[in-house]
C-alpha cells in the first residue's frame, strides 16, 4: 500500500469466512467496541472508522495510510483478545471499489445468512451514527456510507431481493393475511408449544392478532406462553367442536401420533360456523390433521412441508436477485468511489 | 352512424381504460406492482373523456345515450368505471382497478369492433316519457354494478386458487384477501339488486299504464336476470351460497346478463322504430 495514499478499506469476518463458534469468540464488547473506536485517536495511520457488530459479522470500515492488514489486525487481536494469526487467517481485507462495492451489498443485505434481510440496513445505520458520536466519521466514510443508504434502497425498490418470507412462521402468516386481510378480529388457536408454533405465534401477534387461545397437554407450559403472549388458555381436554367453530385460526404443534383433528370432525365444525373460512396450519410432525381436510370447502390446510417448500423456493428466488442488485453495486461504486477519491 | 366528437370522445375515453390497463400490465411484469393512483388518474380521465361524449351524444338524440347496442355497452362501460371511481378508494383492493380496466377494455373493444351496433334509430331511444329513460338508465347502471361485482368475484377465484395451489409468487402476491373481496361482493350484491329493483319498480309503472307496448321478450329476459340476482343475494344471505360457488355464480350471470343483451336490443329494433314511445326500457324492460 502506497504511505501517500488514503486508502478506503474494510476489514471484516464474517460467516462467510469463519464458523459461528469463532464469530462468537471474537464478538466484541462494548468495552471492546470503545477500545476499537479510540484508535483513530491514537493512531496516525488510521483516519476515520466504523465498526459493524452483528452476530454474522464483525467488521470495521476506515481509511488510513500503510500497510493497514499488519498493524490493524495486531491492534484488533490485541484488543479482542484473540491470536493474530488466527485472526489474520480468518478476516477478509478489502480496498478501495472493492471494499465499497462489500459496505453496499452489506447495507442493502446481499450479504446477509439471510439473503435480503433488513434489519442489517438499521444495523449499518446505527454503526455510522455511533461512529459519528464518536467523532471518527469524515468526508470518505460519511459520503461511502450515505450512497451505502441510497444503493440499499434502489436495490430494494428496483429488484425482488425482499419479496417473498423466507421462515416457515412468516410463510404461514402469509397464507393467513390472504385468507383475512386483516387480522385485529381473528382469533388464533395454537395447540402445543413448539418452537416453530411459538414464532408463529409471534408473527401473528406482529400481524395485528389480538386474541389468541392457547392450549396444551402441560396446562402450566399453555399458561406461561399465554402469558408471554397476551394470550388466553383453553384446557387441553375441552378443545371441542364448539370451541373451534369460534377461531379463524388453527395452529398445531402437538407431539401427538395420532391426528387431533380428522376430516368428519372439521365437516361437522365448518357445519356449524357460517361463511367465515377456516386456517389450519400444522406444523406438527407426525401431523396432527388429516389431509385430506384440504379437500373440504373453506377449509385450508397447510403443513411443514408446504410452507418449507415455499420459504425455500422464496430463499432461491432472492438468491437470484443477488446477480441484479450486484450489476447495479458494481456500476455505482465506480463512480462513487471516483468521487470519494477527489475529496 | 353518428360520427363526430362523441364517437371521437368516447373513443378516447376508452383508450385511457387501455392505456392504464397496459401501464398496469407493464408494470406488473416489470416490477410486480403498479402505482394505483396512475391506473386511477388514468381510469379518472377516460371517465371524464367519456362522459363528455355520452353527453355530446345525448344532446344530439334529445335523450340518453342508450338506443343501440354500442350505446348501451358504453352505458355498461360508464357505469362500472363510475361505481370503481367511487368504491376503488374506499376498499382499496390490491389489482380491483386493473381488472376493472380490464373489463372496461374488453367491453369497449367488443363495442368498437362491431360497427353495426351503432346502427342510427330514428328519434329518442325512449319517446317521451322521462320516467323510461329513468328506469333504462337505472337497469344499465345496476349492470355495472353487477360488471363490478364480476371483477371482485374475478379476484376471488383467482386468490383461491392461489391458497388451494400454494402459489405465493407473481401476479398472486398483490390480490386482496378472501374475506375482504367477499366484502365487497355482498355489498356490490345488495347494491345492484337494489338498483335493478328500483329500476323496474319505475318500468312497472308505464307497462301497467301500457300494457299493449310492452315487448314480452326484453320483460322476460330482464325479470329473469332481476329474479337470478335476488336469488343469488338471498342464498348468499341466508348462507346457502358463498365462497367459490358464489364467485363463479356472479361470473356465469353477469356473463348471461351481458350477453343477453345484443339478442334483446335486436328483438326491441323492429317494433321500435315503428312504435318510438311503445318501448319498456333496456336493457330488458
Amino acid at each position: 500500500m502506497d504511505n501517500q495514499t488514503q486508502a478506503f478499506f474494510c476489514w471484516g469476518v464474517s460467516h462467510h469466512s469463519a464458523p459461528l463458534s469463532y464469530r462468537e469468540a471474537i464478538a466484541p464488547t462494548p468495552p471492546q467496541i470503545k477500545k476499537i473506536y479510540a484508535l483513530p485517536h491514537r493512531c496516525d495511520w488510521l483516519h476515520e472508522l466504523t465498526v459493524l457488530s452483528t452476530c454474522n459479522r464483525l467488521e470495521v470500515y476506515g481509511t488510513g495510510y500503510g500497510e493497514i492488514e499488519e498493524v490493524l489486525t495486531a491492534e484488533l487481536s490485541e484488543i479482542l483478545q484473540t491470536e493474530a494469526d488466527s485472526l489474520r487467517e480468518k478476516s477478509t481485507l478489502k480496498f478501495g471499489r472493492d471494499a465499497l462495492s462489500h459496505l453496499f451489498a452489506v447495507t442493502a443485505g446481499l450479504d446477509s445468512q439471510i439473503v435480503g434481510e433488513v434489519e442489517i440496513t438499521g444495523q449499518v445505520k446505527k454503526a455510522f451514527l455511533q461512529a459519528g458520536k464518536r467523532g471518527t466519521v469524515g468526508r470518505k466514510l460519511n459520503q461511502a456510507f450515505q450512497k451505502s443508504f441510497q444503493t440499499s434502497k434502489w436495490i430494494r425498490s428496483h429488484t425482488h431481493i425482499g419479496v417473498g418470507q423466507i421462515s416457515v412462521a412468516t410463510v404461514a402468516v402469509d397464507f393467513v393475511l390472504k385468507i383475512y386481510g386483516n387480522l385485529g378480529k381473528s382469533t388464533v388457536l395454537v395447540i402445543g408449544a413448539g418452537d416453530i408454533a411459538e414464532k408463529t405465534m409471534a408473527a401473528l401477534r406482529s400481524r395485528g392478532v389480538r386474541n389468541l387461545i392457547l392450549s396444551n397437554r402441560t396446562f402450566a407450559h399453555a399458561r406461561a406462553l399465554a402469558e408471554a403472549n397476551h394470550g388466553i388458555v383453553a384446557p387441553f381436554d375441552s378443545l371441542d367442536c364448539h370451541l373451534i367453530t369460534q377461531v379463524d385460526i388453527v395452529v398445531c404443534s402437538t407431539s401427538s401420533r395420532e391426528y387431533i383433528f380428522d376430516r368428519s370432525q372439521v365437516q361437522q365444525i365448518m357445519k356449524r360456523r357460517t361463511i367465515r373460512p377456516l386456517c389450519l396450519i400444522d406444523l406438527a410432525l407426525p401431523r396432527n390433521i388429516e389431509p385430506t381436510i384440504a379437500a373440504l370447502p373453506n377449509v385450508f390446510l397447510y403443513n411443514l412441508d408446504d410452507l418449507a417448500k415455499i420459504a425455500q423456493s422464496n430463499l432461491e428466488a432472492r438468491r437470484n436477485e443477488v446477480v441484479r442488485g450486484m450489476d447495479y453495486i458494481d456500476r455505482k461504486s465506480l463512480r462513487v468511489m471516483q468521487n470519494i477519491n477527489r475529496t | 352512424m353518428h360520427p363526430g366528437v362523441d364517437v371521437v370522445s368516447i373513443g378516447l375515453g376508452n383508450l385511457l381504460y387501455c392505456l392504464g390497463f397496459l401501464f398496469a400490465i407493464f408494470y406488473l411484469l416489470r416490477t410486480k406492482h403498479h402505482p394505483r393512483w396512475v391506473l386511477y388518474a388514468l381510469i379518472a380521465g377516460g371517465y371524464a373523456i367519456q362522459t363528455f361524449g355520452m353527453y355530446q351524444r345525448g344532446l344530439a338524440i334529445g335523450g340518453c345515450p342508450m338506443g343501440n347496442t354500442f350505446e348501451i355497452v358504453q352505458f355498461v362501460i360508464w357505469s362500472l368505471t363510475f361505481c370503481f371511481l367511487v368504491l376503488g378508494p374506499a376498499f382499496r383492493l390490491s389489482l380491483f382497478g386493473f381488472f376493472t380496466a380490464g373489463l372496461a377494455v374488453l367491453l369497449a373493444i367488443l363495442s368498437f369492433a362491431n360497427p353495426s351496433w351503432d346502427a342510427p334509430y330514428p328519434g329518442r331511444p325512449f319517446g317521451p316519457s322521462p320516467w323510461i329513460e329513468f328506469h333504462a338508465s337505472l337497469a344499465l347502471f345496476s349492470y355495472g354494478i353487477f360488471g363490478l361485482l364480476a371483477v371482485s368475484n374475478l379476484l376471488y377465484l383467482l386468490q383461491n386458487f392461489s391458497l388451494e395451489e400454494r402459489r405465493l409468487k407473481g401476479l398472486y402476491l398483490f390480490l386482496p384477501s378472501l374475506v375482504e373481496t367477499e366484502t365487497l361482493s355482498l355489498r356490490m350484491l345488495v347494491a345492484g339488486c337494489s338498483v335493478l329493483t328500483v329500476s323496474l319498480a319505475v318500468g312497472s309503472i308505464y307497462w301497467i299504464q301500457n300494457l299493449a307496448t310492452v315487448d314480452w321478450l326484453k320483460l322476460f329476459f330482464t325479470v329473469s336476470v332481476w329474479l337470478a340476482y335476488l336469488l343469488v343475494l338471498a342464498l348468499r344471505l341466508g348462507n346457502r351460497l358463498y365462497g367459490k360457488n358464489l364467485a363463479w355464480t356472479c361470473l356465469a350471470l353477469f356473463l348471461v346478463a351481458v350477453i343477453s343483451l345484443w339478442p334483446v336490443d335486436q328483438s326491441r329494433a323492429e317494433p321500435e322504430s315503428a312504435l318510438p314511445e311503445s318501448s319498456f326500457g333496456l336493457p330488458h324492460g
